[in-house]
């Protein structure tokens, strides 16, 4: 069997090469040998017949390495001459390679982008030690609930069975702190077990990480997170030593925390960590472990011993807790604390703790995935131009390859040569997109708009292994989808045709061109039409908030908590504010109120006490009417005025509204439509469960959203400020601009200061930001799928442009002879643009469907409209025939003037 | 000493194999001798184009003692290296006298 002989030959030189390398030096040694022997038979002269028969063998080395490589070297060699010749090729038409590899590059890059991001967001590990391995510890009720809390009573019972393989954190704050000169307030902590880091293994950026040794001596130190390293002391290294004050006491910053271990939540990296005993006994009034139920716990389960450390977990709960025994006594009543029989879960956390309705993941997977998308439509689309332009190419070219086909190049060495310049073009495309990706992205990171900002860490990618396999694999991809078919379609030529009639005939590729340019306009029909879903949600979510004209709403959060202002001082201090307010340059009115919508801040809710409703069984009513319950918010007059929130019905509070004066209420259209139907709510007597029924209706307020901008219209009773006791610690001024609302932000901001320094300023903002942060996601992904859209109707407009231009050409003998028959300009132009609009109507019918699967595919990404919303589709079919129309234009004009005479006598 | 065509010297050597086994040094002898030292076959092409026989199956080598005493790697052909010889030759046949058409033309009948 000679092909086994061969296989074992060729595999041998393979895997033996040392072997082989052994018995080639000796069978040349050997021929040399009797070389020798020869000549000196011959010459009697044995020395002189030693370097005659060297001399005669030529360069030993040079003919073992020429056997060696003789496999191997023959298509490498070929691969390095065909990019050889590629790149000799492109140099030659250097528009075309700079057209070819540009589009490619930039489309690659955005793939590379958001690959990254979704990689970095969604797939990446935690930067830990076998992350596999960590595991979250949920208390579970038997029943199905289970909630992520426990105490400390709890933990200790576990850690005793468990040792270093399980431990915790929790989220703790300091009232007020002072880091490198700065003060601030409310500062939000974490507050770990010593266990957590070597648990973890977390190898610290500079200086060390707290230890078991820390949190048994509570010693007063802390770890900082490296962003917050970096934007306090500059770099973790100045960071490592500081000391900072936490609530009066001075802390000693040991180390940071690495670059890449932002903590155990996406969402909440750790920004400054002590450990539990150093919170309770020096933090002590914001967080109190030792009731408190807010204990995450992690644990690990090593591998080989998951079950033991299960198990021993599982026993340890069963002994201390299963019962709720350390519960504290007000604790034992909701959901998965109450049951009798409470047993340990565990979920994998090696991608990070769930936040639950805050999850980054949930936030933006979507979106994300939905950009991956969108860039991947803009690749195909590039890709095909790419394709195109070579089928082009090829059409061109075809005389040259009929030559060295005839002169005996097989079809398929040209088809690797074909294909080694789409790699060529495919790869320098890939290297200039991922420096692109990167460089872009950095920038980018910086810039985010909104609600996208707490993306930041995500954004700016790194060249990494995950990041750089996607983009090569893109790549290779690229090569398949835009080289192969235009290459094997250049080489299905005769070279005896095709060298005879000097130019192929124009129908052959003229049937594939246009079925890449339909399916191009059948992407583009997508993006497009997803500019105006998206476009219809925006407004729709912005009319969420009403007619608050909100560029000229200026919102200023102010906070007392921690200051210098006494507990009941707090109004004396906001009417201070208030009436220096009015005094600001720009601001025509002003009012006061607990919230603005979409202040993300929450507000109290209470349960209504309304006519007829009292018998209501609030346990009985279905989860989404949100019991009885309405949100508060305490206004000052001219509230309503002022914010454009406006009224239905009735009057808003004046200064009457004092205590002594009856109790005023306003309510929102939400309850008016669900408690009143129909009655006239204004003089109603409304009131709290089990307050009584004192609040008098004076009005009723337009519906706005509040939080959640794609929730129902929450319920909303609003009452006087002036008929309350007092102030909270936070308070909200909302005030009408003459000009811009961000150009009296200074003003106001210097006024607040004046008005009361002790206060804190949380922020000044035009309520426009506001809306921008709420609908971020939204319009980010809009002027996204703008600019993929703008693109992808443009390359779609030149490559019908180009078809429709090649096709007038090809056909000039017989446009000529048509028209010399008599057929007149109008008619040669109608049927230039049948056949573009054919093109279009060909991508429309292809793309319609598409659409209305991306479209439900964007489904929870809109608001207010039903993927099957016809009006984007109309424009976006408006917007792909309009271009069909233009890009036939100048063909359909060249056409018509074609002079018949020289036409046909041309050829 | 004449240059040959490419694919020649395999085909030689190929049909040198059919008479015994043989190590490199005697091909290139008996090629010599055949052609009466008209084709001297240089080490540097004799090698590589025994390992590229060896890689198309055409020649299989084992290494046994020679008449020296020595070891010596000993090239013998294979079925398919005498089946490939057999199409070599009469392709080179055919060749051959096309060229020697042309070299030296009957006078064409008009």
């Amino acid at each position: 069997m000679s092909f086994i002989d061969a296989a074992r030959h060729r595999l041998r030189t393979l895997l033996r090469p040392a072997a082989v390398d052994r018995e080639r030096d000796e069978e040349f040694a050997f021929h040399q040998s009797l070389a020798e022997g020869e000549h000196a038979d011959a010459t009697g002269d044995a020395s002189d017949a030693r370097y005659a028969a060297r001399r005669a063998f030529g360069n030993v080395a040079s003919i073992k390495e020429d056997v060696r490589w003789m496999g191997a070297t023959r298509w490498i060699d070929q691969l390095g001459q065909d990019l050889r010749f590629a790149s000799r090729t492109l140099r030659r038409s250097p528009v075309f390679a700079i057209v070819a590899t540009l589009s490619i590059g930039l489309s690659i890059g955005a793939n590379a982008a958001v690959f990254g991001v979704i990689n970095a967001l969604m797939l990446e590990r935690l930067a830990i030690r076998q992350p596999t391995e960590l595991v979250q510890i949920w208390r579970e009720d038997g029943a199905g609930g289970r909630e992520p809390y426990f105490t400390a009573a709890e933990f200790d019972a576990l850690k005793t069975a468990a040792g270093l393989d399980v431990s915790f954190m929790t989220n703790a704050s300091a009232l007020h702190a002072e880091i490198n000169g700065t003060s601030y307030s409310r500062l939000g902590l974490t507050a770990v077990d010593g266990g957590l880091f070597p648990m973890l293994g977390v190898v610290p950026a500079a200086g060390r990480l707290l230890t078991p040794d820390d949190d048994r001596t509570a010693a007063p130190v802390a770890v900082l997170g490296f962003a917050s390293a970096v934007r306090y002391f500059g770099s973790p290294r100045d960071a490592a030593g500081q000391q900072i004050t936490l609530q009066g006491h001075t802390f000693t910053i040991v180390g940071v925390l690495p670059h890449r271990f932002r903590g155990l939540y996406l969402e909440w990296p750790m920004t400054i960590v002590v450990t539990r005993n150093t919170s309770m006994q020096l933090l002590r009034n914001t967080w109190n472990p030792r009731d408190s139920t807010e204990l995450t716990l992690v644990a690990r389960l090593r591998a080989g011993a998951e079950q033991q450390t299960r198990m021993s977990l599982d026993g340890a709960f069963a002994g201390c807790c299963a019962k709720g025994e350390l519960l504290p006594t007000d604790w034992g009543t909701i959901g998965p604390f109450r049951g009798d029989n409470q047993r340990l879960g565990f979920s994998d956390i090696s991608r990070g703790i769930p936040a639950g309705k805050l999850d980054m993941r949930v936030m933006f997977g979507r979106l994300l995935y939905t950009l991956m998308a969108g860039v991947a439509i803009v690749l195909l689309i590039a890709c095909t131009n790419v394709g195109n332009l070579l089928l082009a190419r090829a059409t061109v070219r075809s005389r040259e390859l009929a030559v060295r086909m005839s002169l005996g190049a097989s079809r398929g060495r040209i088809v690797r040569q074909l294909l080694a310049e789409s790699m060529l073009v495919a790869a320098v495309g890939a290297i200039a997109g991922i420096v692109l990706a990167v460089w872009g992205t950095a920038a980018l990171a910086e810039n985010l708009p909104g609600i996208l900002s707490v993306l930041e860490p995500f954004v700016a990618i790194t060249p990494n292994p995950a990041v750089i396999t996607f983009t090569a694999a893109v790549a290779v991809a690229c090569t398949l989808v835009f080289g192969v078919v235009p290459a094997i379609r250049a080489t299905r030529i005769d070279p005896v045709v095709d060298l005879r009639n000097g130019a192929p005939s124009s129908t052959r590729s003229g049937r594939l061109d246009r079925g890449i340019i339909a399916f191009q306009m059948a992407l583009a029909l997508v993006l497009v039409a997803s500019v105006g879903l998206l476009g219809a949600t925006l407004r729709n979510l912005r009319s969420g908030i009403g007619d608050m004209h909100p560029d000229r709403l200026l919102v200023a959060e102010v906070d007392s908590a921690g200051t210098s202002i006494p507990r009941g001082g707090e109004r004396a201090a906001y009417d201070r504010i208030l009436e220096r307010l009015r005094t600001v340059p720009g601001v025509s009115s002003v009012s006061g109120t607990e919230v603005m919508p979409l202040v993300y801040m929450g507000f109290s809710t209470r349960t209504l006490d309304i006519p007829g409703f009292e018998h209501l069984n609030v346990d009985r009513l279905r989860p989404e009417d949100n019991g009885l319950g309405a949100g508060i918010i305490f206004v000052t007059p001219g509230f309503f005025a002022t914010t454009g929130t406006g009224l239905v019905s009735g009057r808003e509070f004046t200064d009457a509204d004092v205590p002594g004066a009856p109790p005023a209420v306003i309510i929102n259209e939400a309850i008016a439509r669900q408690f009143f139907q129909g009655r006239d709510p204004i003089g109603q007597h409304i009131g709290f469960r089990g307050g009584g029924r004192a609040l008098q209706i004076i009005g009723v307020a337009r519906d706005v959203k509040q939080t959640d901008l794609r929730a129902p219209n929450p319920r909303t009773v609003y009452l006087a400020r002036a008929q309350r006791r007092n102030d909270g610690d936070r308070f909200t001024f909302a005030m009408r601009t003459v000009g811009s609302a961000a150009s009296s932000a200074p003003g106001v901001r210097a006024a607040i200061a004046a008005a009361a320094p002790e206060v804190f300023i949380r922020s000044v903002q035009p309520m426009a930001e506001l809306v921008s942060f709420s609908v971020g996601r939204e319009q980010a992904l809009r002027a996204v799928a703008i600019v993929f859209s703008t693109v992808a109707v443009g390359l779609a407009a030149i490559g019908l442009y180009g078809v429709m231009a090649f096709h007038v050409t090809s056909r000039r003998r017989e446009i000529g002879i048509r028209m010399a028959l008599g057929a007149d300009r109008r008619e040669v132009v109608s049927m230039v643009m049948r056949q573009s609009l054919f093109v279009v109507a060909a991508g429309i019918a292809l793309g319609v469907p598409l659409a209305l699967g991306a479209s439900s595919a964007l489904g929870a990404l809109l608001y207010g409209v039903s993927p099957f919303t016809t009006g984007p589709f109309v424009i976006a079919v408006a917007v792909l025939v309009g271009t069909g129309v233009i890009a036939a234009l100048i063909p359909s004009r060249n056409a018509s003037r074609v002079d018949p005479m020289t036409a046909i006598r041309a050829e | 000493m004449a240059t040959l065509l490419p694919g020649t010297l395999e085909m030689l050597i190929l049909r040198t194999l059919t008479i015994e086994r043989m190590h490199g040094y005697a091909i290139a002898q008996h090629i010599a001798r055949v052609s009466q030292n008209a084709l001297l076959i240089e080490k540097g092409s004799l090698y590589p184009a025994l390992e590229r026989l060896q890689r198309q199956g055409w020649v299989t080598s084992r290494w046994s003692e020679s008449a020296t005493g020595r070891r010596a790697r000993y090239y013998s052909i294979t079925a398919s290296g005498r089946r490939a010889l057999g199409e070599e030759v009469s392709a080179f046949q055919a060749m051959n006298e096309a060229v020697a058409r042309v070299l030296d033309p009957e006078p064409e009948k008009s």
